[in-house]
């Protein structure tokens, strides 16, 4: 089969950064990510059934310093996620396009995702 | 837009016969769907565990015992694995442009989401029933 020679869209490199493009692609990361934390969530809920060694040895591994540090990413991850899909539900239902508008949630969805996360850190002490 | 007047067509025939999308709908709305799902079921699955007082096995297992909490992840772990694997597809028909590894990838990934699925009920209902 013949591929075709033409360049594709979005041409990224002739893009100059912007906030918005950073809040699209982080949905993106963001839910990759949380697909293999789920796989490994699923993979716990399993071993919390069948063998409460091994579901221990996985806790174990989420206190250590590499541990803690996948575990708040994947938070972050989830907090940032649920809100940014808040942000789209109200696109969807064709609210808040304007741009000022689309930079006023977009930042109100990082500060919410930072203090989810904060809320979950303080909370787990 | 202009209005074409030379046709008895209504509004609703015309529209039907624009565009190219045959079925992207229903995939568009599940991922919605399941998305107004996991607002509520993460957040409680997230704050049930993150306020457990000992983070071990154990308490765990306690913690899922009880019916609710179950129910809800149970939930959780569904709607999560079909709104991942919704998405996945989304990815992978972006980027992955050669067809053969496009299609693979589409297969693997609904596999993988019957698999969490179905380990995901299997772990709850040995936890519930022993």
């Amino acid at each position: 089969m013949n591929k075709p020679q033409r360049p594709l869209s979005p041409h990224l490199q002739v893009y100059k950064f912007q906030f918005t493009m950073m809040m699209s692609i982080m949905h993106r990361i963001t839910g990759l990510f949380l697909s293999l934390g789920l796989v490994i969530f699923v993979y716990w809920l399993y071993r919390l059934a069948t063998d409460q060694n091994i579901a221990n040895q996985m806790i174990g591994f989420f206190q250590t310093g590499l541990g803690m540090t996948l575990l708040y990413a994947w938070i972050f991850a989830f907090a940032y996620h649920l809100c940014n899909g808040i942000r789209h539900l109200f696109w969807d239902v064709g609210k808040g396009y304007s741009i000022p508008a689309v930079y006023r949630s977009g930042y109100m969805v990082l500060l919410a995702a930072v203090l989810l996360t904060a809320v979950v850190y303080f909370l787990s002490r | 837009m202009t209005q074409q007047t030379n046709s008895f067509q209504t509004d609703t025939a015309k529209v039907k016969g624009l565009g190219s999308s045959k079925s992207g709908f229903g995939h568009w709305w599940m991922q919605r769907m399941s998305a107004i799902l996991l607002i509520p079921c993460g957040l409680y699955v997230l704050f049930g565990l993150a306020g457990a007082e000992i983070l071990n096995a154990q308490e765990v297992v306690n913690w899922l015992s009880q019916p609710v909490n179950a129910a809800v992840t149970l939930l959780f772990a569904l709607a999560g694995s079909y709104h991942g694997a919704l998405g996945i597809q989304v990815v992978v028909e972006d980027y992955v442009h050669n067809h053969a590894v496009n299609l693979t990838l589409r297969y693997l990934t609904q596999i993988m989401m019957i698999v969490m699925m179905m380990t995901s009920i299997f772990a709850l209902a040995t936890i519930l029933f022993g």
